[in-house]
């Protein structure tokens, strides 16, 4: 199930967290109580379980925060989304633009090769041979 | 189709090599040459692979010649092939019977 804002992730983390832990520590300390080996094997393998989950959740909350931060960090930053130009003087502009004339000039002078497509043979008249 | 007798050659043979648009165009390397039937014909290409020599075997054919070049200037390959038209090979005069030789054994008495 996808969770669209950030804050209601952020909450469904703490939920899932808060219905874990309970549950894993009242596991953890039955599985040492005397059972039966089925059904010490039965609380084990949810014990098992709930502490995957808990793992997965603690994970993803910390990939999630750490994305959070970069992406204010990229928002703050002045850059993004939009690329803002850098001013400078008229002087330099101009030098800048000669700059691309002349590399627009020396590219010029090439041209795309042409790509083979085509083979012909041209057999011409049989000789005698030597 | 082309036709030539045991006693001739293409010397020389050329190639021709354009773009979609029939304009001249390069390939990487030496064009390779080969014969659909080196029974019937033999080709033997020069260095540069634009030119070769096709040389009649035996009677037979129809017979082809293809030349293989990669028309890819750069790093990579495409290969384009060409074919000659059809070749049939006939017995060349030179080794049709032309002599007949009567050998006569030694007279014996008639029986």
């Amino acid at each position: 199930m996808a969770i669209d804002s950030v804050s209601a992730r952020y909450q469904a983390y703490d939920t899932a967290q808060s219905d874990l832990d309970p549950q894993i520590r009242g596991l953890q300390d039955k599985v040492n109580d005397t059972l039966s080996d089925e059904l010490r094997a039965i609380l084990q393998e949810r014990l098992n379980m709930l502490q995957t989950i808990a793992n997965q959740v603690s994970v993803a909350r910390s990939q999630q925060q750490s994305a959070d931060t970069a992406l204010a960090a990229l928002e703050d930053g002045g850059g993004f989304p939009t690329i803002p130009d850098t001013p400078i003087p008229p002087h330099l502009l101009d030098e800048l633009a000669r700059e691309d004339a002349d590399n627009a000039a020396a590219s010029g002078g090439f041209g795309a090769a042409a790509q083979a497509s085509n083979i012909a043979v041209k057999l011409g008249t049989p000789v005698s041979k030597p | 189709m082309a036709d030539i007798n045991t006693d001739q050659m293409y010397q020389g043979v050329t190639l021709e090599i354009t773009d979609s648009k029939g304009r001249p165009a390069a390939v990487e390397g030496a064009p390779v040459w080969a014969s659909s039937d080196e029974t019937v014909l033999t080709v033997t290409a020069s260095a540069d692979g634009m030119s070769a020599d096709i040389n009649t075997v035996a009677p037979g054919g129809p017979a082809r010649v293809s030349v293989t070049a990669d028309a890819d200037l750069g790093a990579g390959v495409t290969q384009i092939v060409g074919f000659s038209e059809d070749i049939n090979v006939t017995q060349g005069p030179s080794s049709v019977a032309s002599t007949l030789k009567i050998t006569l054994p030694a007279a014996t008495d008639k029986p």
